[in-house]
C-alpha cells in the first residue's frame, strides 16, 4: 500500500517523493506555494521600491506579471486538461491558478449565463495586508494592476472575454465584504 | 466522492484542491514550483534589463534573505520537520519548491555527512542558454549562500562545500554536487 506520510517528521528516506504525501499534505503544500510565489514578488517589489521609489516598482511589477500571465493559464490547463475557451474554461483556469489563490482568499463565482459570471471575492488577503500596511497600495494594484492582471488571463484563454470591475476597494469598513466584485462577459 | 483526475468536466462553483487526486496534486505541485521559479526569474531579468546584472543580483540577494527564512519556517512548519543534523537539512532539501524541479541524488553517508548532486537544473540550463555565464555568479555565490542558509537554519555549525560547479566545458556532466558536513 503506498505510504501517506502527514509529513515528514522521522528519519530521513532517501528515497521520499511527493506521492508518500497524504492528499491533505499536499494541499497544504500547494497552499504555503501559492503563499511563497505571491511573497516573492512582494519582496521584489518592496526590495525596488526602497532604491527607486513606488512608480518604478509598480512598472516592474506590471511588466512581471504581463509576462507571467502570459505563461500561467496555458501551464495549468495543460496541468489539469482544462479545454475551450469560453467563459468557463477562463474560470476553471482562474480556480486554479496560484496567482489567484483560493487556498489562501476566500472567493467565489457566480454562472448567470454561460456567456457571463460574477467572480466575487469575500476575502483578499492581500488587501487586508495592504490596509494593514497602511500607505495606500491598494489604490495603485487593485485599480490599476488587477484589472490589467485579470484581463491577461482572461485574454490568454480568449481574448473576446472581458472581465471589469463592479466593486474595488478601498473599503469604508475592515467588516466591509466583499472585498471586490469582477463581471466577466464573452464579447459576440 | 469521486476524486477527479482533471478539471476537464464542466465548471464547478465548489472548486476545491481537495476534489483532485494525488496524481492531478502532484502535477499542480510541480506547475506552482515552476511559477515560483519563473516569477523571481522575470523579475530578475526585468531589473538586469534596465540597471545591469550587479544591481539584479543584489537585489536577489535581498530578497532571498528575507525569503528564504520565510520558506524555511513555513514549510518545517508544513511538514513537521526538525532536527539539527544534516539529515534534517537533507528532508527539508527533499522537500523544498526548488529541488521538486530538479532530478537529484543524495548520498548520505551518516546523520551528519551527505552528498548532494543535482543531475539537471533548470535554471542552469536557461543560464547555459542565456550565454552571458551568469552562472558564475549564480552557482558560485547565490547558491552557496541559499545552502549555508537552509543548513544554518537547522545547525550553525553546518558545513556546505561545493564539490563540483558550474560553469560545465562537457552539457552532459552533472550540474553541481555539495557536500554537507557537521562536525561533532
Amino acid at each position: 500500500m503506498a505510504k501517506q506520510r502527514k509529513d515528514y517528521s522521522g528519519p530521513l528516506d532517501p528515497n521520499l517523493r511527493f506521492e508518500d504525501f497524504s492528499k491533505e499534505t499536499l494541499v497544504n503544500l500547494l497552499r504555503e506555494y501559492q503563499r511563497l510565489y505571491l511573497v516573492l514578488d512582494g519582496h521584489w517589489y518592496t526590495h525596488i521600491k526602497a532604491k527607486y521609489g513606488a512608480e518604478e516598482a509598480f512598472d516592474f511589477d506590471m511588466k512581471v506579471w504581463e509576462t507571467m500571465e502570459a505563461y500561467e493559464p496555458g501551464r495549468i490547463a495543460h496541468a489539469l486538461n482544462i479545454r475551450g475557451n469560453d467563459v468557463s474554461a477562463y474560470l476553471k483556469v482562474l480556480q486554479a491558478i496560484p496567482a489567484f489563490p483560493g487556498l489562501i482568499y476566500d472567493r467565489t463565482v457566480e454562472i448567470i449565463d454561460k456567456n457571463h459570471a460574477r467572480i466575487i471575492v469575500n476575502r483578499c488577503t492581500s488587501l487586508e495586508y495592504f490596509e494593514r500596511e497602511g500607505l495606500g497600495r491598494e489604490q495603485p494594484i487593485c485599480h490599476n494592476m488587477e484589472p490589467k492582471a485579470f484581463q491577461w488571463t482572461a485574454s490568454a484563454v480568449n481574448p473576446r472575454i472581458r472581465v471589469t470591475p463592479v466593486k474595488l476597494p478601498p473599503r469604508k469598513s475592515r467588516d466591509e465584504v466583499p472585498h471586490c466584485i469582477w463581471d466577466v462577459r464573452l464579447e459576440e | 466522492m469521486t476524486e477527479l483526475t482533471d478539471y476537464s468536466g464542466p465548471f464547478d462553483p465548489e472548486f476545491s484542491h481537495r476534489r483532485f487526486g494525488k496524481e492531478t496534486l502532484l502535477k499542480l505541485l510541480e506547475a506552482y514550483a515552476e511559477y515560483i521559479l519563473r516569477i523571481d526569474g522575470f523579475w530578475y531579468l526585468a531589473v538586469m534589463e534596465k540597471w545591469g546584472n550587479e544591481t539584479a543580483f543584489k537585489t536577489d540577494v535581498k530578497v532571498w534573505e528575507r525569503a528564504q527564512l520565510w520558506e524555511l519556517k513555513v514549510m518545517t512548519g508544513v511538514l513537521n520537520i526538525r532536527g539539527d543534523d544534516v539529515a534534517t537539512v537533507m528532508k527539508y532539501m527533499q522537500s523544498n519548491p526548488w529541488l521538486n524541479l530538479c532530478e537529484y541524488s543524495i548520498d548520505l553517508k551518516n546523520e551528519n555527512h551527505a552528498i548532494l548532486t543535482k543531475y539537471t537544473c533548470p535554471t542552469l540550463f536557461a543560464l547555459e542558454k542565456e550565454g552571458k555565464g551568469r552562472e558564475r555568479l549564480q552557482c558560485g555565490e547565490i547558491t552557496p549562500w541559499t545552502f549555508n542558509t537552509i543548513s544554518h537554519f537547522f545547525n550553525p555549525k553546518i558545513k556546505v562545500t561545493p564539490i563540483k560547479v558550474p560553469p560545465r566545458t562537457d552539457y552532459s556532466d552533472i550540474c553541481c554536487r555539495w557536500e554537507f558536513k557537521l562536525e561533532r
